[in-house]
Protein backbone atom coordinates (compact mmCIF):
# COMPACT_ATOMS: atom_id res chain seq x y z
CA UNK A 1 0.00 0.00 0.00
CA UNK A 2 1.04 3.38 -1.25
CA UNK A 3 1.82 5.40 2.35
CA UNK A 4 2.35 8.96 0.06
CA UNK A 5 5.59 9.01 1.09
CA UNK A 6 8.81 8.37 -0.98
CA UNK A 7 11.68 6.34 0.85
CA UNK A 8 13.73 8.40 -1.41
CA UNK A 9 12.61 11.50 0.31
CA UNK A 10 13.48 9.89 4.14
CA UNK A 11 16.71 11.04 5.73
CA UNK A 12 19.97 8.35 4.56
CA UNK A 13 22.41 7.00 7.13
CA UNK A 14 25.88 8.22 6.46
CA UNK A 15 29.31 6.15 7.65
CA UNK A 16 30.73 8.76 10.18
CA UNK A 17 34.85 8.10 10.07
CA UNK A 18 35.80 6.99 13.66
CA UNK A 19 36.53 9.23 16.30
CA UNK A 20 34.79 11.71 14.56
CA UNK A 21 31.10 12.26 15.79
CA UNK A 22 28.60 13.18 13.83
CA UNK A 23 25.25 14.09 13.10
CA UNK A 24 23.53 12.66 9.55
CA UNK A 25 21.03 14.88 8.57
CA UNK A 26 19.69 16.54 5.01
CA UNK A 27 22.40 18.27 4.24
CA UNK A 28 25.47 15.70 5.04
CA UNK A 29 27.72 15.48 8.08
CA UNK A 30 28.24 18.48 10.27
CA UNK A 31 31.91 18.84 11.17
CA UNK A 32 32.11 18.70 14.95
CA UNK A 33 33.45 21.69 16.93
CA UNK A 34 36.30 19.93 18.25
CA UNK A 35 37.84 19.31 14.67
CA UNK A 36 37.65 23.22 14.33
CA UNK A 37 39.17 23.96 17.62
CA UNK A 38 42.18 21.27 16.59
CA UNK A 39 42.81 23.12 13.26
CA UNK A 40 42.74 26.72 15.27
CA UNK A 41 44.79 25.58 18.05
CA UNK A 42 47.83 23.77 15.31
CA UNK A 43 47.51 27.36 13.14
CA UNK A 44 48.03 28.86 16.51
CA UNK A 45 50.76 26.81 17.35
CA UNK A 46 52.51 27.21 13.97
CA UNK A 47 52.10 30.71 14.44
CA UNK A 48 54.14 31.15 18.04
CA UNK A 49 56.69 28.66 16.44
CA UNK A 50 57.16 31.48 13.95
CA UNK A 51 57.35 34.29 15.99
CA UNK A 52 60.06 32.80 17.80
CA UNK A 53 62.29 32.40 14.77
CA UNK A 54 61.32 27.99 14.77
CA UNK A 55 60.41 28.68 11.13
CA UNK A 56 61.26 24.17 10.72
CA UNK A 57 58.81 23.40 13.56
CA UNK A 58 56.22 25.83 12.44
CA UNK A 59 56.35 24.57 8.95
CA UNK A 60 55.76 21.21 10.33
CA UNK A 61 53.22 22.38 12.23
CA UNK A 62 51.23 24.25 9.38
CA UNK A 63 51.82 20.99 7.16
CA UNK A 64 50.03 18.92 9.43
CA UNK A 65 46.93 21.32 9.81
CA UNK A 66 47.16 21.12 5.99
CA UNK A 67 46.97 17.21 6.07
CA UNK A 68 44.26 17.53 8.29
CA UNK A 69 42.34 19.56 6.37
CA UNK A 70 42.40 17.17 3.70
CA UNK A 71 41.10 14.62 5.52
CA UNK A 72 38.23 16.90 6.97
CA UNK A 73 37.14 17.99 3.67
CA UNK A 74 37.36 14.24 2.18
CA UNK A 75 35.05 13.60 5.38
CA UNK A 76 33.22 16.76 5.03
CA UNK A 77 32.82 17.60 1.80
CA UNK A 78 30.44 20.14 2.51
CA UNK A 79 31.95 22.14 5.71
CA UNK A 80 32.06 25.43 4.02
CA UNK A 81 34.77 26.48 6.72
CA UNK A 82 37.53 24.31 5.79
CA UNK A 83 38.12 26.05 2.18
CA UNK A 84 38.85 29.30 4.42
CA UNK A 85 40.96 27.84 7.28
CA UNK A 86 42.79 26.29 4.62
CA UNK A 87 43.74 29.82 3.19
CA UNK A 88 44.63 30.95 6.75
CA UNK A 89 47.09 27.87 6.99
CA UNK A 90 48.40 28.67 3.32
CA UNK A 91 48.74 32.36 4.32
CA UNK A 92 50.45 31.64 7.43
CA UNK A 93 53.13 29.30 5.71
CA UNK A 94 53.91 31.86 3.31
CA UNK A 95 54.51 34.20 5.74
CA UNK A 96 57.16 32.18 7.86
CA UNK A 97 58.57 31.65 4.85
CA UNK A 98 58.60 35.03 3.96
CA UNK A 99 59.97 35.77 7.63
CA UNK A 100 62.40 33.27 7.39
CA UNK A 101 63.97 34.48 3.91
CA UNK A 102 64.01 38.13 5.81
CA UNK A 103 66.10 37.26 8.23
CA UNK A 104 68.44 35.22 6.17
CA UNK A 105 68.79 38.32 4.09
CA UNK A 106 70.56 39.70 7.47
CA UNK A 107 72.54 37.02 8.56
CA UNK A 108 73.89 36.50 5.24
CA UNK A 109 74.89 39.88 4.61
CA UNK A 110 76.85 39.48 8.03
CA UNK A 111 78.36 35.83 6.69
CA UNK A 112 76.47 34.09 9.64
CA UNK A 113 74.79 31.01 8.75
CA UNK A 114 71.46 31.36 7.72
CA UNK A 115 68.35 29.72 9.72
CA UNK A 116 66.75 26.57 8.17
CA UNK A 117 63.49 27.72 6.79
CA UNK A 118 61.57 24.46 6.09
CA UNK B 1 83.55 55.48 5.39
CA UNK B 2 84.41 54.25 8.33
CA UNK B 3 88.19 55.28 9.41
CA UNK B 4 89.66 51.65 9.48
CA UNK B 5 88.16 51.04 6.02
CA UNK B 6 89.68 54.37 4.87
CA UNK B 7 93.05 53.52 6.53
CA UNK B 8 93.03 49.96 4.64
CA UNK B 9 92.41 52.34 1.81
CA UNK B 10 95.24 54.66 1.85
CA UNK B 11 97.94 52.16 2.73
CA UNK B 12 96.99 50.60 -0.56
CA UNK B 13 98.94 47.71 -2.04
CA UNK B 14 98.40 44.03 -2.70
CA UNK B 15 100.16 43.09 0.90
CA UNK B 16 97.92 46.02 2.51
CA UNK B 17 94.90 44.79 0.71
CA UNK B 18 95.62 41.24 2.09
CA UNK B 19 96.09 42.63 5.76
CA UNK B 20 93.22 44.62 5.62
CA UNK B 21 90.26 42.18 4.26
CA UNK B 22 90.19 40.17 7.33
CA UNK B 23 89.31 43.11 9.75
CA UNK B 24 86.94 44.26 6.85
CA UNK B 25 85.30 41.04 6.74
CA UNK B 26 85.44 41.19 10.80
CA UNK B 27 83.38 44.51 10.25
CA UNK B 28 80.99 43.07 8.32
CA UNK B 29 80.26 40.27 10.27
CA UNK B 30 79.40 42.55 13.26
CA UNK B 31 77.96 45.39 11.13
CA UNK B 32 74.76 47.09 13.46
CA UNK B 33 71.42 46.47 12.04
CA UNK B 34 70.29 49.67 10.31
CA UNK B 35 66.17 51.09 9.96
CA UNK B 36 66.17 50.01 6.75
CA UNK B 37 66.83 46.32 7.64
CA UNK B 38 64.65 46.49 10.29
CA UNK B 39 61.74 47.75 8.99
CA UNK B 40 62.48 45.69 6.10
CA UNK B 41 62.19 42.72 8.54
CA UNK B 42 59.16 44.05 9.92
CA UNK B 43 58.01 44.57 6.34
CA UNK B 44 58.54 40.60 5.71
CA UNK B 45 56.73 39.74 8.92
CA UNK B 46 60.01 38.69 11.09
CA UNK B 47 58.19 39.38 14.66
CA UNK B 48 59.43 42.36 17.17
CA UNK B 49 60.72 39.10 19.34
CA UNK B 50 63.05 37.66 16.72
CA UNK B 51 64.07 41.32 15.65
CA UNK B 52 64.99 42.30 19.13
CA UNK B 53 66.69 39.06 19.35
CA UNK B 54 68.88 39.93 16.08
CA UNK B 55 69.06 43.83 17.22
CA UNK B 56 70.66 42.47 20.75
CA UNK B 57 73.37 40.22 18.80
CA UNK B 58 74.22 42.85 16.59
CA UNK B 59 73.35 45.89 17.68
CA UNK B 60 71.45 48.64 16.30
CA UNK B 61 72.68 51.57 14.20
CA UNK B 62 70.30 54.59 14.02
CA UNK B 63 69.22 56.43 17.57
CA UNK B 64 65.75 55.16 18.48
CA UNK B 65 64.39 58.74 18.32
CA UNK B 66 60.74 59.56 18.77
CA UNK B 67 60.32 60.06 15.40
CA UNK B 68 62.06 56.80 14.86
CA UNK B 69 60.18 54.79 17.50
CA UNK B 70 57.10 56.22 15.96
CA UNK B 71 57.72 55.08 12.34
CA UNK B 72 58.34 51.35 13.62
CA UNK B 73 55.32 51.91 15.94
CA UNK B 74 53.03 52.76 12.73
CA UNK B 75 54.43 49.47 10.90
CA UNK B 76 53.68 47.35 14.06
CA UNK B 77 50.67 48.79 15.00
CA UNK B 78 51.98 48.94 19.07
CA UNK B 79 55.04 49.73 20.46
CA UNK B 80 56.25 46.29 20.95
CA UNK B 81 59.40 46.40 18.91
CA UNK B 82 60.34 49.80 19.87
CA UNK B 83 59.75 48.34 23.55
CA UNK B 84 62.10 45.86 22.76
CA UNK B 85 64.58 47.66 20.89
CA UNK B 86 65.29 50.28 23.74
CA UNK B 87 67.42 47.19 25.37
CA UNK B 88 69.77 46.98 22.06
CA UNK B 89 73.29 48.42 22.19
CA UNK B 90 73.50 51.20 19.68
CA UNK B 91 76.39 51.48 17.55
CA UNK B 92 75.98 54.50 15.50
CA UNK B 93 77.85 54.61 12.86
CA UNK B 94 80.82 57.27 12.44
CA UNK B 95 79.67 60.37 10.56
CA UNK B 96 82.37 62.42 9.42
CA UNK B 97 81.79 65.94 8.93
CA UNK B 98 82.07 67.01 5.41
CA UNK B 99 85.41 68.37 4.57
CA UNK B 100 84.14 70.68 2.03
CA UNK B 101 82.22 73.47 4.37
CA UNK B 102 81.80 75.91 1.43
CA UNK B 103 81.78 75.62 -1.91
CA UNK B 104 80.36 78.89 -3.71
CA UNK B 105 80.59 79.64 -6.88
CA UNK B 106 78.15 82.38 -6.74
CA UNK B 107 75.72 81.40 -9.72
CA UNK B 108 72.76 81.87 -7.18
CA UNK B 109 72.86 84.87 -5.28
CA UNK B 110 70.61 87.78 -5.79
CA UNK B 111 71.97 90.90 -7.12
CA UNK B 112 72.66 93.71 -4.41
CA UNK B 113 73.47 97.27 -4.15
CA UNK B 114 74.35 98.64 -1.01
CA UNK B 115 72.51 101.60 0.43
CA UNK B 116 74.99 104.38 -0.93
CA UNK B 117 74.25 102.78 -4.55
CA UNK B 118 78.06 102.88 -5.00
CA UNK B 119 78.68 99.35 -4.39
CA UNK B 120 76.80 96.74 -6.43
CA UNK B 121 77.15 93.11 -6.67
CA UNK B 122 75.99 91.28 -9.61
CA UNK B 123 75.96 87.72 -9.26
CA UNK B 124 76.25 85.15 -12.45
CA UNK B 125 77.10 82.18 -14.73
CA UNK B 126 80.67 83.73 -14.52
CA UNK B 127 80.74 84.65 -10.40
CA UNK B 128 79.94 87.66 -8.68
CA UNK B 129 81.07 91.08 -10.29
CA UNK B 130 81.32 93.26 -7.68
CA UNK B 131 81.95 96.98 -8.64
CA UNK B 132 82.53 99.85 -5.91
CA UNK B 133 82.82 103.24 -6.93
CA UNK B 134 83.79 104.54 -3.41
CA UNK B 135 86.60 107.19 -3.88
CA UNK B 136 87.85 106.01 -0.27
CA UNK B 137 86.15 102.74 1.43
CA UNK B 138 86.28 99.37 0.60
CA UNK B 139 83.15 97.07 -0.28
CA UNK B 140 82.92 93.75 2.05
CA UNK B 141 80.59 91.23 1.66
CA UNK B 142 80.65 88.88 5.01
CA UNK B 143 80.36 85.28 4.57
CA UNK B 144 79.65 83.14 7.49
CA UNK B 145 81.23 79.89 7.77
CA UNK B 146 81.22 76.98 10.19
CA UNK B 147 83.97 74.91 10.88
CA UNK B 148 86.96 77.00 12.41
CA UNK B 149 88.65 74.74 15.52
CA UNK B 150 90.07 72.52 12.53
CA UNK B 151 92.58 72.79 10.36
CA UNK B 152 90.64 75.06 7.40
CA UNK B 153 92.19 76.05 3.97
CA UNK B 154 90.15 78.81 2.54
CA UNK B 155 91.09 79.79 -1.50
CA UNK B 156 89.40 82.32 -2.98
CA UNK B 157 89.03 82.40 -7.16
CA UNK B 158 88.79 85.38 -8.71
CA UNK B 159 89.24 87.70 -12.15
CA UNK B 160 88.83 90.86 -14.05
CA UNK B 161 90.77 92.86 -11.06
CA UNK B 162 90.55 96.35 -12.08
CA UNK B 163 89.45 99.52 -11.31
CA UNK B 164 90.10 103.68 -11.53
CA UNK B 165 92.93 103.59 -9.87
CA UNK B 166 95.11 100.54 -8.17
CA UNK B 167 92.07 97.84 -8.18
CA UNK B 168 92.34 95.70 -5.16
CA UNK B 169 90.75 92.52 -4.06
CA UNK B 170 90.52 91.45 -0.31
CA UNK B 171 89.94 88.34 1.78
CA UNK B 172 88.72 88.49 5.14
CA UNK B 173 88.54 85.60 7.47
CA UNK B 174 88.76 85.13 11.95
CA UNK B 175 85.50 87.88 11.83
CA UNK B 176 83.37 87.37 14.72
CA UNK B 177 79.86 87.79 14.15
CA UNK B 178 79.05 91.82 15.22
CA UNK B 179 82.83 92.78 14.78
CA UNK B 180 84.41 93.94 12.00
CA UNK B 181 87.61 93.12 13.48
CA UNK B 182 89.45 90.63 10.97
CA UNK B 183 92.48 89.55 9.20
CA UNK B 184 92.65 90.10 5.77
CA UNK B 185 94.91 89.42 2.93
CA UNK B 186 94.75 92.22 -0.26
CA UNK B 187 95.97 91.91 -3.92
CA UNK B 188 96.43 94.55 -5.92
CA UNK B 189 96.24 94.64 -10.07
CA UNK B 190 100.12 95.79 -9.16
CA UNK B 191 101.00 92.46 -7.81
CA UNK B 192 101.31 93.63 -4.16
CA UNK B 193 100.14 91.42 -1.62
CA UNK B 194 98.93 92.64 1.72
CA UNK B 195 99.01 90.76 5.09
CA UNK B 196 97.24 92.78 8.05
CA UNK B 197 94.78 92.39 10.89
CA UNK B 198 91.63 94.99 11.88
CA UNK B 199 91.59 95.13 15.10
CA UNK B 200 89.12 98.21 17.32
CA UNK B 201 88.55 99.27 13.85
CA UNK B 202 92.15 100.14 12.81
CA UNK B 203 94.27 98.38 10.61
CA UNK B 204 97.40 97.13 11.32
CA UNK B 205 99.81 95.70 8.34
CA UNK B 206 101.53 92.16 9.42
CA UNK B 207 103.66 91.61 7.54
CA UNK B 208 105.89 93.41 4.56
CA UNK B 209 104.28 93.45 1.18
CA UNK B 210 104.78 90.53 -0.72
CA UNK B 211 104.50 90.49 -5.33
CA UNK B 212 103.11 88.11 -7.32
CA UNK B 213 104.63 88.05 -10.37
CA UNK B 214 103.57 89.54 -14.00
CA UNK B 215 103.37 86.28 -15.52
CA UNK B 216 100.97 85.28 -12.78
CA UNK B 217 98.71 88.32 -12.85
CA UNK B 218 98.46 87.62 -16.57
CA UNK B 219 96.60 84.76 -15.64
CA UNK B 220 92.58 84.24 -16.49
CA UNK B 221 91.94 84.09 -12.82
CA UNK B 222 94.11 83.71 -9.76
CA UNK B 223 94.00 81.89 -6.87
CA UNK B 224 94.47 83.21 -3.13
CA UNK B 225 94.18 81.00 -0.77
CA UNK B 226 94.91 80.60 3.85
CA UNK B 227 95.24 77.83 5.71
CA UNK B 228 94.93 78.35 8.85
CA UNK B 229 95.79 75.60 11.67
CA UNK B 230 95.50 77.35 15.27
CA UNK B 231 96.93 80.59 15.36
CA UNK B 232 99.65 80.20 12.34
CA UNK B 233 98.31 81.64 8.92
CA UNK B 234 99.79 80.29 5.63
CA UNK B 235 99.41 82.44 2.67
CA UNK B 236 99.43 80.98 -1.16
CA UNK B 237 98.66 83.01 -3.92
CA UNK B 238 97.88 80.94 -7.07
CA UNK B 239 99.01 77.86 -5.25
CA UNK B 240 102.84 79.05 -4.14
CA UNK B 241 103.47 80.00 -0.75
CA UNK B 242 103.44 83.74 -0.22
CA UNK B 243 104.06 84.24 3.96
CA UNK B 244 103.11 82.90 7.33
CA UNK B 245 102.23 84.63 10.05
CA UNK B 246 100.68 84.28 13.79
CA UNK B 247 97.06 85.60 14.31
CA UNK B 248 96.58 88.46 16.41
CA UNK B 249 93.61 86.93 18.12
CA UNK B 250 91.85 84.05 18.47
CA UNK B 251 90.23 83.65 14.84
CA UNK B 252 85.76 83.58 14.56
CA UNK B 253 84.03 81.91 11.92
CA UNK B 254 83.47 84.55 9.62
CA UNK B 255 85.06 85.34 6.13
CA UNK B 256 84.73 87.99 3.71
CA UNK B 257 84.91 88.78 0.41
CA UNK B 258 85.62 92.55 -1.04
CA UNK B 259 87.18 95.22 -2.93
CA UNK B 260 89.00 98.26 -2.28
CA UNK B 261 88.26 102.05 -3.23
CA UNK B 262 87.10 101.98 -6.84
CA UNK B 263 88.00 98.70 -7.71
CA UNK B 264 86.26 96.32 -9.91
CA UNK B 265 86.67 92.13 -9.47
CA UNK B 266 84.90 89.17 -10.31
CA UNK B 267 84.93 86.63 -7.85
CA UNK B 268 84.58 83.02 -9.40
CA UNK B 269 84.70 80.54 -6.72
CA UNK B 270 84.85 79.99 -2.38
CA UNK B 271 85.89 76.99 -1.00
CA UNK B 272 86.47 76.42 2.68
CA UNK B 273 87.88 73.00 3.32
CA UNK B 274 88.73 71.21 6.36
CA UNK B 275 92.51 70.01 6.09
CA UNK B 276 93.50 66.34 7.08
CA UNK B 277 94.84 66.84 10.80
CA UNK B 278 97.41 64.23 9.19
CA UNK B 279 98.34 67.64 7.21
CA UNK B 280 98.21 69.84 9.89
CA UNK B 281 101.35 71.97 10.32
CA UNK B 282 103.65 71.68 13.51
Amino acid sequence: MASGLSTAALPVPMTVPAGIAGIAGIAGVIMPFEATSELREQLAQGNIKAQFGDYVVAQRTFRAALDRVEQLSAAYPNEQTLPATRRSIEQAMQRARRACDAENTVLRSRSAAPVPCD
Amino acid sequence: MRLSAMRCRIRGGALVAALCAPHALLEAQSAPLTLAEVLDLQRNGVSAFQIARMAQQYCIAFALSDSVARAIEVRMGGATLADRLRGACVKVPEVRAPDILVDEDFATLTRHVAGDGLCAVAPGPGGMKVDNRRPYEGCTIPYPVEGYGHPLRIELTFAELGGAGVGVIVLGFGRDTGSSDQHTIAITTGGDVEIGATMDGRFRRLRPLARVSARERGAPSSELAVEIRGEVVDVFVNGRPIAAFEAQQSLGPGLSLGVGPQSTARFRRLVARRLDVASAGP
